[in-house]
């Protein structure tokens, strides 16, 4: 039985969009909390070993930012992030829980440590001595890099599943091709992004003199150091990645090119930056010039999430759930049974459609298609195809992964694709009052052929 | 008893579920009555001012909010991991329909958040009385509307598939079903009776007469209002779920949640008398209301249970969990809660110990 969910309508937004939009923020805020769990270590350290005070000063002022600001959106945009993905793939998540819940659960009680450890420092910490503030301190920022451990392998299981694919162990699809890059690659992130904001906050905090400003800066700025590191990590990264996603990135698809150059080109001006302040001394970030950077940790953060959500297309789940929610075997079923017959949920607006094969179309637009397509907004399918000729619509859709491999085969009978096509036509002509009904058997026995050559597999081969 | 026909695979997780939802509830119920306290308090000091006992116990609430709601959203995200496995068709169902009234609790719980630290600053305090209570009021009124949301989509994923269609073909923002009220109003008025044993507990040792009766008289409000809204959801309630309650096994449960309910009363009724907060007696509290909130999760079961019955959703929801229950990977997850709960417990400790040395 497959399981039909309720879909809205995100107007003229790409529903990929809004995932990708919230995710830069979560991912920014969670990064920042990490690193900078790791920045605040190595302040308590220096004012335990070296009774440096302004370390210790630092620490206190620097760490309620952290709190106010990491801990409360950070955690909201977690909880925010689930409830999207819900909105966006009720199915992937649902997968997604049912393989991984064990290490969810686990990853959940790194957070409740996070909490409780975050907790008790930022209320107590004036108050206990230096050795308590930085075993706090620690279990915070351990348990911080945890939980991004435990996500980190589940999303990048949904990219390269691996060994899980073969026998759905999950410590094979934990521990996948991608995991280790990923997972090196963020904590470089984070603590770039940890600096560069503490980099900030010392410009706009007052209570520092001029000289402490500049001390704090370059302390700080030890925490780029490893950024030196991440265009071999990038690399590894990319050499795993299956050879159709490192494809589109190195320029077959110009949006992921596009997004993974403002990554790649944003981390390394902050690089030059970064080697520029190793190399002379004298150097000082005023607060203009880390609010700009910061900005381009936040682009290239953005970048990186972009390709992240971008290069798994068609899957949401590499070779087993496309993007769309239907698997590799229901699209088969649907070929025969039609993917919207037994679906309960009908067109909020049927009436706008003058025919009842527009609503037939209509329907299989927002199974099938409105996951990655508007009709006419962003990467609206009336812009993409709105000048092709009926008969080239007809094949493109019917051979749909050989149109573009990032998108899935296409999952219903001969009938529907020609809704669908008269959908698109009837919209490209401006929804006009009356339309007429093709029904002629010729053209369905066309599209029939055209399907079958096309097969049901992906393009993309399976391993 | 349905919990005991399931399977162990879906016992397992429905024995988590309901564990961590206890614990969601507990400090949930902090958060909204806590809220309800200070916001009353408030607007009570734009007409009259209010004595040191009132003081004392809303300064405690202010300071503790913040982390209270931390801990609830927290607390909350694991239940919410269970749920998924358990009734994951009914849960994204409801989700989906209410959409964007449903995806709103999340800038509210942000700004709520930042309502609660500013309730905590100087500035604030510095404002007139009509300014404080305008935010008092603003957070309480972000706490319903969470409340809300959570009672308002749970009720929608019981509600079955024709009810389902319905709203999405009309495209409706809200889901109205006689229940909503009285199921709210039982969680909403009885948060009043676990904050006043958390408060007694972070109070203790340092209360007047007038505070222990201003703490037993949040905590009796609490529990004879719960029941009063318990009352009245009965006369809400389908008769297929009155008579699932009728049965022996879920009466013994129900029975059990009064009994918790009235061990409760009886310690604060006590505590009042006395005008002290005796060890023993807030232990019965103690253990009193975390029966009743426990039995009554239960039996809230029962209604999710009835209800996906009568819509013919509990087979294929039990099956579906069956599919994806699985042991890989619980061995971590034991390991880590173990070693995770000894460090919060150890962490605790330490800053506890400290803070005596430092207090001495
Ligand atoms: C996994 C996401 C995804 C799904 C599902 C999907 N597409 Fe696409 N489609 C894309 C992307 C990405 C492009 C490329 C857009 C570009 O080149 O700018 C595209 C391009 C197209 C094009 C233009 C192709 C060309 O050669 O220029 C058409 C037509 C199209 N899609 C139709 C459809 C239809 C009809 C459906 C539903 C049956 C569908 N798509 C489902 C992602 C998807
Ligand atoms: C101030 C914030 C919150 C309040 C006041 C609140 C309140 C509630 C209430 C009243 C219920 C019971 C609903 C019913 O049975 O009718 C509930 C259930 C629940 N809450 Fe919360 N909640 C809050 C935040 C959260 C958050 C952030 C999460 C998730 C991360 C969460 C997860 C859950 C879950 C999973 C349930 C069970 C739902 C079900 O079984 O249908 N809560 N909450």
């Amino acid at each position: 039985m497959f399981p039909y969910y309720p879909i809205n309508d995100f107007g003229p937004v790409m529903k990929g969009m809004v995932i990708g939009g919230l995710g830069i923020f979560h991912v920014f805020l969670a990064q920042f909390a990490i690193g900078g769990g790791m920045l605040l270590c190595y302040f308590q350290w220096r004012d335990n070993k070296y009774g440096d005070r302004l370390a210790r000063r630092f620490v206190d002022g620097y760490f309620r930012w952290l709190v106010l600001v990491s801990f409360v959106t950070g955690a909201l945009t977690g909880v925010a992030m689930w409830l999207t993905t819900i909105q966006i793939s009720p199915r992937t998540i649902g997968l997604m829980v049912d393989e991984f819940h064990w290490l969810w659960a686990t990853e959940w009680t790194f957070f409740c440590v996070e909490v409780a450890s975050g907790y008790a420092f930022y209320r107590y910490a004036k108050i206990l001595d230096g050795k308590t503030r930085l075993l706090l301190l620690q279990i915070y920022a351990v348990a911080a890099w945890m939980s991004l451990f435990w996500i980190n392998g589940i999303l990048s299981w949904q990219l390269t599943p691996g060994g899980w694919l073969e026998d759905r162990s999950i410590w094979a699809g934990f521990f996948n091709a991608t995991f280790w890059p990923s997972l090196i690659y963020r904590t470089l992130a984070s603590m770039a992004i940890a600096g560069l904001v503490a980099a900030l906050v010392v410009n706009v905090a007052s209570g520092f003199s001029a000289d402490e400003r500049w001390t704090l800066v370059r302390r700080v700025f030890w925490f780029l150091a490893p950024m030196a590191l991440m265009p071999v990590v990038g690399g590894w990264y990319l050499a795993v990645l299956p050879a159709d996603s490192r494809g589109w990135v190195m320029g077959g698809s110009i949006a992921m090119t596009l997004f993974f150059t403002l990554g790649a080109g944003a981390s390394l001006l902050i690089g030059a930056y970064a080697i520029a302040m190793f190399a002379r001394p004298k150097l000082f970030v005023n607060g203009a010039t880390a609010a700009m950077l910061c900005v381009l940790a936040f682009a290239a953060t953005a970048g990186g999430e972009f390709v992240r959500e971008g290069v798994r297309k068609p899957y949401t789940v590499r070779h087993t759930l496309y993007s769309n929610s239907i698997t590799n075997d229901e699209v088969a079923y649907f070929r025969e049974v039609g993917c919207v017959t037994n679906d309960p949920y009908p067109l909020i607006n049927a009436s706008s459609y003058p025919t009842d094969q527009l609503v037939l179309g209509a329907r299989v637009f927002r199974m099938q298609c409105s996951i990655c397509h508007t009709m006419d907004g962003a990467n609206g399918v009336m812009h993409l195809a709105g000048t092709w000729s009926i008969d080239q619509l007809r094949l493109n859709i019917a051979k749909l992964q050989y149109t573009k491999p990032f998108m899935p085969p296409f999952a219903g009978t001969p009938e529907e694709l020609e809704a669908l096509v008269q959908l698109v036509r009837w919209e490209h002509e401006g929804r006009p009052g009356e339309w007429d009904t093709s029904d002629d058997e010729t053209v369905l026995r066309h599209i029939a052929d055209s399907l079958a050559k096309a097969g049901t597999q992906s393009m993309i081969p399976r391993p | 008893m349905f919990l005991l026909e399931l399977p162990t695979a879906n016992l397992l997780y429905l024995v988590l579920y309901l564990a961590t939802l206890v614990l969601h509830v507990v400090a949930m119920n902090y958060v909204v009555g806590g809220a309800m306290v200070v916001a009353g308090a408030a607007v009570f000091k734009v007409f009259r001012g209010y004595c040191d006992a009132t003081q004392a116990i809303v300064d405690k609430i202010v300071d503790w909010l913040p982390l209270a709601l931390g801990v609830t959203i927290t607390l909350g995200v694991a239940p919410i991991l269970f749920i998924q496995l358990l009734y994951k068709h009914a849960f994204y169902t409801a989700n989906l329909l209410l959409f964007h009234r449903w995806m709103a609790i999340l800038p509210v719980l942000i700004a709520a958040f930042y309502l609660l630290y500013l309730q905590k600053t100087n500035w604030i305090q510095q404002r007139a009385a009509f300014v404080r209570a305008l935010v008092a009021l603003g957070v309480l009124g972000m706490f319903l509307f969470v409340a809300w949301s959570w009672s308002e989509n749970h009720l929608l994923s019981l509600a079955g598939e024709g009810e389902w269609v319905e709203h999405y073909s009309a495209a409706r923002n809200w889901h109205r079903s006689g229940e909503l009220l009285p199921r709210l109003a039982m969680w909403v008025i009885g948060a009043l009776a676990t904050l006043s044993v958390i408060l007694a507990w972070q109070l203790r040792g340092r209360t007047t007469t007038a505070v222990v009766r201003r703490l037993a008289g949040i905590g009796i409000t609490g529990g004879v209002g719960a029941a009063a809204a318990g009352a009245w959801y009965w006369t809400e309630l389908p008769t297929e779920a009155k008579l699932a309650i009728r049965q022996p096994a879920h009466l013994v449960v129900l029975a059990t949640a009064a009994a918790g309910l009235v061990v409760m009363l009886a310690a604060w009724g006590h505590m009042a008398r006395t005008g002290r907060l005796s060890t023993v007696w807030l232990w019965w509290a103690t253990a009193g209301i975390a029966v009743a909130i426990a039995a009554a999760t239960v039996l809230r079961e029962v209604r999710r249970y009835v209800a996906l019955h009568t819509v013919d959703q509990w087979e294929p929801a039990v099956e579906a969990a069956i599919n994806a229950a699985r042991l890989q990977g619980f061995g971590v997850f034991a390991l880590f809660l173990v070693i995770n709960t000894l460090v919060i417990v150890w962490l605790i400790a330490r800053v506890r110990s400290r803070l005596h040395a430092h207090a001495n």
